[in-house]
Formats: C-alpha cells, sequence, structure tokens
C-alpha cells in the first residue's frame, strides 16, 4: 500500500499497476481526489473512503471507461488529454469494475470507512 | 487537459466488514480472440516511425521482435478506410501498410463517446501493403462510426492477445498518435 501525508491526513498517491491508492480521511478525500491511474491497461487497486472523490487518469495509449459491473455507475471513456472525476459510492463494500472499451481488464474498488 | 465530474447512486453494493480492509485483486484477464480472416500482402512501402509506447510490461520480453525491441515501438505502418455500407458482417479496410514487424492485426473499434471503444472484429495482416482488407465481425453491428486501428503481432504469433497479455500486441503509433482512422460504417 502507498500512502501519502499530506497536512496531517492521509489522502492519495498515484497508483501503478498493481498498488494500492488508499484514501483514509473523508475530509481530505473530499478536496483532494485520489488519483485511479490505468497502466499497461491494468486497473490498479483502489481503496478509498465512502463519498471520496476519485480521479480516473489514462497512462496507456487507447482510452478507458471505469464501469461498475452492477451496472450503477460507469464513467464517460477517459483519455490521456481527458481525465475524468467522480464520487465514490457512499456505502463501504467491494465494487468489481471493468472497462467498456477493454472487457478483459477487470478490478475492484474497495469503499472503506478510515 | 478537461475533466468531467460524474457522480452516481449504487443501486446494489457488495458487504464489507466495517473498519477492514480488503485485500484487492487487479488483472487484465479475458476473452482472446482469433480472426478467420488473414491478409495477403504484397510489395512494401515505407511509412512514419513511431515513439516507444509507455506499455512496456513484465511481459515485454516476450514481446521483442529479434533486434530486442518491443515490436510495437519498432512497427511503422497506416491505415487508409472510407466510409462504407455493409451488410453489418464485415467492414473494408482499403489500405494497411503495416513495416518492421511480420504480422499485425487490423482491430475494429465501435466508436465509443468519440473516440475508439470495444473491439468487434479483427484481421491479420502481414507485412508490407496490404488493400481492401475485409474484417468479418465477431457480432453484427449497426449504423455508426468504427475505428480501424493497427496492431502489432507479437507474443503469440497467430492470436489477438491484446489487452489479455499485458504488452502483446500492442497498437501501432506514429510518434504519440496510434496508427487508426475513424469511419463510417453505414448498414443496409
Amino acid at each position: 500500500m502507498l500512502f501519502v501525508a499530506a497536512c496531517g491526513s492521509t489522502t492519495a498517491a498515484t497508483g501503478s499497476a498493481g498498488a494500492v491508492v488508499s484514501s483514509t480521511s473523508t475530509a481530505a478525500a473530499v478536496r483532494t481526489p485520489a488519483v485511479f491511474t490505468v497502466g499497461h491497461y491494468m486497473f490498479p487497486a483502489l481503496t478509498v473512503a465512502p463519498g471520496a472523490m476519485i480521479r480516473a487518469v489514462d497512462g496507456d495509449d487507447e482510452p478507458h471507461t471505469l464501469t461498475f459491473d452492477d451496472g450503477s455507475f460507469t464513467t464517460a471513456t477517459f483519455d490521456k488529454t481527458h481525465p475524468v472525476t467522480f464520487a465514490a459510492p457512499t456505502t463501504p463494500g467491494a465494487y468489481a469494475i471493468h472497462c467498456k472499451v477493454h472487457p478483459s481488464m477487470r478490478g475492484t474498488i474497495v469503499v472503506r470507512q478510515p | 487537459m478537461s475533466a468531467s465530474t460524474h457522480r452516481f447512486t449504487p443501486l446494489r453494493v457488495a458487504a464489507a466488514g466495517g473498519g477492514l480492509v480488503l485485500a484487492l485483486t487487479l488483472s487484465a484477464c479475458g476473452s482472446t480472440s482469433t480472426p478467420a480472416a488473414a491478409a495477403a500482402s504484397s510489395s512494401s512501402s515505407s511509412s512514419t516511425s513511431s515513439a516507444m509506447p509507455s506499455a512496456m510490461t513484465s511481459a515485454m520480453s516476450s514481446s521483442m521482435t529479434m533486434s530486442g525491441a518491443p515490436a510495437a515501438a519498432t512497427a511503422t505502418g497506416s491505415v487508409d478506410a472510407a466510409s462504407q455500407t455493409s451488410t453489418g458482417k464485415t467492414v473494408v479496410v482499403a489500405a494497411v501498410d503495416l513495416e518492421v514487424v511480420s504480422g499485425g492485426w487490423i482491430a475494429i473499434h465501435q466508436d465509443l463517446d468519440g473516440k475508439p471503444g470495444p473491439v468487434v472484429g479483427v484481421a491479420a495482416v502481414k507485412k508490407g501493403m496490404t488493400k481492401d482488407l475485409t474484417v468479418t465481425l465477431d457480432k453484427t453491428i449497426t449504423t455508426g462510426a468504427f475505428w480501424p486501428m493497427l496492431h502489432v503481432d507479437d507474443h503469440v504469433i497467430g492470436t489477438y492477445e491484446f489487452p489479455k497479455v499485458a504488452g502483446a500486441d500492442l497498437p501501432v503509433k506514429t510518434g504519440t498518435a496510434i496508427v487508426m482512422k475513424k469511419i463510417t460504417v453505414t448498414v443496409n
């Protein structure tokens, strides 16, 4: 796991593939989005506080979406020049995700109380 | 750089233990398709060079050319296609030029938000110039925009593995731009 301390709060760290991006301060998470960087056509692991803002960034060449398997939410496509920001679910849980452009890209966003 | 903001209300939530940090498992895995269509090659022509791709992965060693460089990094090429009518089962790519590497793929991406979206069909291409390549689609499409995109064929030759296998069959680029072209296919 990667934790970056900022102003006394644990907020966000840019994740590479396989790394955990964590945001454990709800207040800080609201101010500073957790950065979710797609790299090598893989989703990074992500753990955030309920309702935290998440900024999805494309670190490779083709666009992606971040789409919940249960159909409850999807981002628009994002690419290197057009990241997207969205709010995490407010209910703790493990949310399975995939990319609509590359259905083989799968991952999980974990929402938990700090 | 611009960004858009989205919010959502979850419809269904998987339960998680309060206060516990859950382990996460992330991977790129899924289906692999093997196209039926293979293209003939003829004479070759030069094309623009491409830059080293950002997606250099742990599987890079299996994606090397004989020179030791990743195939997608050394390959050059171009794609030319025109808007067309179709039965919905095929898309014709007027010309594909692939250089440096021995083989590649044309992947037909369905448009999504004005960008290349899901792949609806692939066809193999050989080094050199290929004219009037017919790509047989995996599903019947409806009228819309599509993006023929050029990929290399490395790792397991003859099997389209992108992006299931990390670093395999990556897109060919000219500089930082993927070699592709947007067209409109009218299904009648």
